[in-house]
């Protein structure tokens, strides 16, 4: 049963097969709470995501139900579970605001600035080579879900350009990352 | 919100569309192919991302806390009913009469809104619950039995909660699966109170705790299942081994 494919698991569990959501879980659990907790930075929170996530999986009820057409089920996942993180950040922080402190223009002190230099993550590092508005955009969107007229409020442009930005920012992000290695999941 | 639908994008990504411009959106985009290969683009960019990040050591337990909370917990308690008797008391005559009124206001509300509401997710939640109910069944006798009667429970005025009862007959024995989620927290020695309701008696049939996440589960051995019984209802008692309830019903089935 270990060597099912995850498109088998998924059929399984809608048959409400226990061991194949534990199989399931083993083989994303990494990954989505690595995922939660970049998203949230918070280890409790990141543990209520996963237990919404798989609830959901477990439940398969509306919209939290797989469908092949529409890509992988790793790729379903991962946005199950940041839809559950950009909750958790709206129930926690409801006006979440743009932190300066985030920007790499921002980061003047020393010690900040070996952290940066020494930061192992690699969508860190991608996002660090993006333009100061870029990079905002990007933690505006991606990291706090914000919506584009919040985004367009904060970034200070039109609302009827935010949307070519947001696209144009994960377009520049995903071509700094294509340079970069991906992390091993031992998936 | 931003007017225009190509321009829904992005806040459709971020889930922040009302249902209803979300299905209308949904339903654009089955009509503008530009659109939705946009839409695939930058789910696809977008998925990319999580594979870059710093990986973490999830916390210790953490599996074993996930599963109890996604499947609940297995069944605490297994109480054996014994076969009613016939001569009961006023009082528990009184206190059934009460709770079969209550039953048959909420079964026909609870009728009304079914009808109401979507269909097809109810269909489908009702299949979870009772293959869930069947699971634990099977899981507790390793036996194949025949279902007498699988209902839902309708929630009462006291609780938001939900649940299906399962009666079956194994080889050896009749069997009651009961199993609920949505059921408030109890207090000190408090317990769920599960009880047969069968014209003027109200008989004990298990009792069990729920879960940080209000979800809880008992199967009771009995062939009592096989008896003439109206309806099946829950209660919330200050202790167990309550013969008579003395709290209030938060959740009831019909049998008959």
């Amino acid at each position: 049963m270990s060597k099912l494919s995850d498109n088998d698991l998924y059929e399984r569990i809608r048959e409400r097969d226990r061991e194949a959501l534990e199989l399931l879980y083993d083989r994303y659990e990494r990954l989505l709470y690595s995922f939660a907790y970049r998203m949230t930075k918070d280890q409790q929170i990141a543990e209520e995501i996963m237990q919404d996530v798989f609830m959901k999986i477990w439940q398969g009820k509306g919209s939290a139900v797989y469908q092949k057409d529409k890509g992988s089920l790793s790729s379903w996942l991962l946005t199950i579970t940041r839809n559950a993180s950009i909750d958790a950040l709206r129930r926690r922080k409801p006006e979440v605001e743009w932190d300066p402190r985030d920007s790499k223009e921002e980061t003047t002190g020393v010690e900040e600035q070996v952290e940066l230099k020494e930061n192992n993550e690699e969508l860190e590092r991608a996002i660090a080579l993006l333009s100061e508005e870029q990079q905002k955009i990007v933690r505006l969107f991606y990291f706090q879900g914000l919506s584009q007229r919040k985004i367009a409020e904060s970034c200070d442009i039109p609302l009827g350009t935010v949307k070519g930005r947001i696209r144009l920012a994960l377009k520049k992000l995903k071509e700094h990352l294509s340079r970069e290695r991906r992390v091993d999941y031992g998936e | 919100m931003v007017n225009n639908k190509q321009d829904w994008l992005f806040d459709y990504i971020n889930g922040l569309l009302t249902k209803e411009e979300e299905q209308e959106f949904e339903a654009w985009l089955e009509t503008d192919d530009e659109a939705k290969q946009e839409l695939e683009e930058m789910q696809a960019i977008m998925g990319e991302f999580p594979q870059h990040i710093e990986p973490q050591d999830p916390p210790a337990g953490m599996k074993n806390r996930v599963m109890e909370h996604v499947i609940g917990k297995e069944p605490e308690e297994k109480v054996t009913v014994t076969k009613p008797k016939r001569k009961w008391s006023a009082v528990a005559g009184a206190l059934a009469a009460v709770l079969l009124a209550s039953i048959g206001t909420n079964v026909y509300l609870g009728t009304q809104w079914q009808q109401a509401s979507e269909e097809r997710e109810e269909l489908a939640s009702d299949l979870g619950e009772m293959q869930t109910a069947l699971s634990e069944l099977e899981n507790s006798s390793q036996e194949t039995g025949e279902v007498i009667a699988s209902q839902e429970f309708a929630a009462t005025e006291n609780s938001q909660g939900s649940g299906t009862v399962t009666l079956l007959n194994t080889e050896q024995q009749g069997e009651m699966a009961v199993h609920v989620e949505g059921l408030e927290d109890l207090e000190n020695s408090e317990v769920y109170q599960v009880w047969m309701v069968g014209g003027d008696q109200t008989v004990p049939a298990g009792s069990f705790t729920t879960n940080e996440s209000g979800i809880g589960s008992v199967v009771v051995p009995s062939d009592a299942v096989n008896e003439d019984w109206d309806a099946v209802a829950i209660t919330k008692e200050p202790q167990p081994n309550n013969e008579a309830p003395q709290g209030e019903v938060v959740l009831e089935a019909p049998l008959s």
